[in-house]
């Protein structure tokens, strides 16, 4: 996440003394929102974007999955699983909520841009490869997009998806080992 | 990568978090690596956050994410709601913080939401409201005690003065009324006739005439049974009664038993039976209430013709023209205010009947069990305590016997809920 030293210490100064009281850990620091927004909104918002592939309401579910989260700061239970687990939950809640709101499926605007800067050759070779794993994405169903976005734009662990979803950590892996191999087929044909 | 041992599975899962974890592929088994280069080449897919969105995102978060304000009234109770909301969090906050210091943070418990408690609470109070109704309903059948209500049919007490109200109408010679002036109708003058229950229960009068009487057996140990005595004929004098007659038993170990008779105002009644319940052991108790007003309303009615007969036979008397005519009158005024004072007097005793209530306390020697609450020491204290606990306890089981079945009920459609709006988001995936 991009943001100045300065707009971080705002944050900290407007969030940490009331945010302390969401300790999972026994650092402070990590344990307040301030540290878990910082530490997960990219990656909510890309999971939300994958999920909804409509920036414009991915931008609204993330937003409302931050705020949701701020205001149920207190409900969250350490022995529940992780902050990060307990965070993409409220995500999914909201994008799924979307979801069933629009009972459509829009695509993203436009890709954004890479960070970093490949040359003419690679950048055509990568074009390539992005498009072919989009389109093997494409073959997917909902549920095993939801799960490789958790995997791989959420950048959860399996433990992690697991509490997420609501299954057992061995059962997530399998299911994401059978995405990924399903998806490694869509790619090759 | 770390791991090679595991089951298919594991190594392709523990693949992908090596080559995130690196940014690169890192295993030299090719099959391996092009999982790898796929699960890199998804994770490159991500979309990033644009920076204005991040920057207003976080200026929301400054902001304490503030709600949208709604217009008009509404956006005045939101902003009273929020107003007290942040006034309830700085207290709680406060309290918390300085309770919080004096606590271990090993003990120290998460905060809880507000709603769930408040739900609590108000399923708690809904369910004691619940339990004392049942127990107010529970009460006239504990004890022994009975209740009957005016004009039943159930067991009611019997008192000297309450009795038999047709048979006394009609015995002639009667006395009427307790205490009261005997008064002797001459066999000559035809009976009046008698209030009869079955001439109807006057349903017009709005105020009703009911005759109410008690008795209480009461058992206090052998060494208070004079105490008790004498407390019986405070309390009656107390209510504004007084003791029609008392008798007090005495053998050779002493003070025995004895029986009292009372007579307090009507409205005084239930007072009164709790103050003599306290003196010791209620044995039995009965209560019971007769509705007297179409008796009263005949009488009253009786006393104005008999009135007017005795007019119309002055007026008679004075325009008599022979004297045998005037004595004829005269004797027939004679039974007519013969008949005047035995209704004024059966008027008389009806209103004090109606007016005091007849209780009839018998007094026994127990053995002080449960006895009242007027013991003195320890022993009273212990059994005053014991009295409350299981008072306590009772109404504890009532108030879990409404709150548990409550407690389930929410709890299993909390449970359906959940189960259905995970259900319906889930349906967006299908």
């Amino acid at each position: 996440m991009k943001r100045s030293s300065g707009r971080t210490r705002d944050v900290n100064e407007a969030l940490a003394e009331p945010l302390q009281a969401l300790a999972g850990s026994a650092d402070a620091d990590s344990g307040s929102f301030d540290a878990l927004y910082r530490r997960s909104f990219p990656r909510v918002y890309a999971y939300v974007a994958s999920l909804l592939r409509d920036r414009a309401a991915a931008e609204d579910v993330t937003a409302q999955a931050f705020e949701r989260a701020y205001r149920k700061r207190h409900g969250y239970r350490p022995v529940r699983g992780t902050q990060e687990a307990w965070l993409f939950g409220i995500a999914r809640n909201a994008a799924l909520d979307e979801l069933r709101r629009r009972k459509r499926r829009a695509s993203l605007e436009s890709d954004p841009e890479d960070l970093a800067a490949p040359g003419l050759d690679d950048r055509a070779e990568l074009a390539l490869r992005r498009e072919t794993v989009r389109a093997a994405l494409d073959q997917l169903s909902p549920r095993e997009r939801d799960l490789v976005a958790l995997k791989f734009a959420g950048g959860l662990s399996n433990a992690e998806i697991a509490q997420t979803l609501g299954l057992s950590e061995s059962n997530a892996g399998t299911k994401l080992h059978r995405t990924i191999e399903k998806l490694r087929e869509a790619c090759q044909s | 990568m770390t791991n090679l041992h595991g089951t298919p599975t594991d190594t392709a899962l523990l693949a992908i978090d090596d080559a995130l974890a690196a940014g690169h592929a890192t295993a030299t088994d090719a099959d391996a690596r092009e999982l790898q280069e796929l699960a890199l080449a998804l994770a490159d897919l991500s979309p990033a956050p644009e920076e204005q969105f991040e920057q207003a995102l976080i200026a929301r978060a400054e902001a304490g994410f503030p709600r949208q304000p709604r217009a008009g009234l509404a956006g005045r109770f939101d902003a009273a709601l929020t107003a007290l909301r942040r006034g309830w969090t700085a207290l709680s906050d406060d309290v918390r913080r300085r309770a919080g210091a004096l606590v271990p943070s090993r003990l120290r418990r998460p905060r809880r939401p507000l709603l769930p408690v408040l739900a609590g609470a108000a399923s708690l109070l809904a369910a004691i409201a619940v339990s004392v109704a049942l127990l107010n309903d529970d009460e006239p059948a504990r004890d022994g005690i009975q209740r009957a209500q005016p004009g039943s049919s159930g067991p009611a007490l019997s008192s000297p003065s309450a009795g038999g109200d047709s048979a006394q109408s009609e015995a002639a010679p009667r006395e009427l009324g307790r205490g009261g002036d005997a008064t002797t109708v001459p066999e000559a003058v035809p009976p009046v006739p008698g209030p009869d229950r079955d001439e109807g229960i006057a349903p017009g009068e709005r105020q009703r005439r009911v005759e109410r009487t008690a008795s209480m057996t009461l058992a206090a140990p052998e060494d208070r049974l004079d105490e008790v005595g004498s407390e019986i004929v405070e309390i009656a004098g107390r209510r504004e009664g007084f003791v029609l007659s008392s008798e007090l038993s005495t053998g050779d170990e002493g003070t025995t038993g004895g029986s009292f008779e009372l007579r307090v105002p009507a409205d005084e009644l239930s007072p009164t039976l709790r103050d003599l319940a306290r003196l010791g052991t209620v044995r039995s108790q009965s209560v019971s209430a007769d509705d007297r007003t179409q008796t009263f309303v005949s009488t009253e009615d009786r006393l104005r013709t008999s009135k007017a007969e005795r007019a119309s036979l002055l007026k008679r008397l004075a325009d008599a023209d022979t004297e045998r005519e005037a004595e004829a009158i005269r004797s027939r005024l004679d039974l007519v205010g013969g008949q005047i004072t035995g209704l004024r007097d059966e008027l008389r005793g009806l209103r004090e009947r109606t007016s005091f209530a007849a209780v009839n306390v018998t007094l026994e020697r127990g053995d002080g069990e449960g006895s009242g609450t007027s013991r003195d020491g320890v022993g009273g204290a212990l059994d005053d305590a014991l009295h409350t606990l299981e008072e306590a306890l009772g109404i504890a089981i009532r108030v879990l016997a409404v709150a548990l079945p409550l407690a389930l009920i929410g709890l299993i459609a909390w449970l359906g809920l959940r189960a259905l709006t995970r259900r319906r988001r889930e349906s967006a995936l299908d």
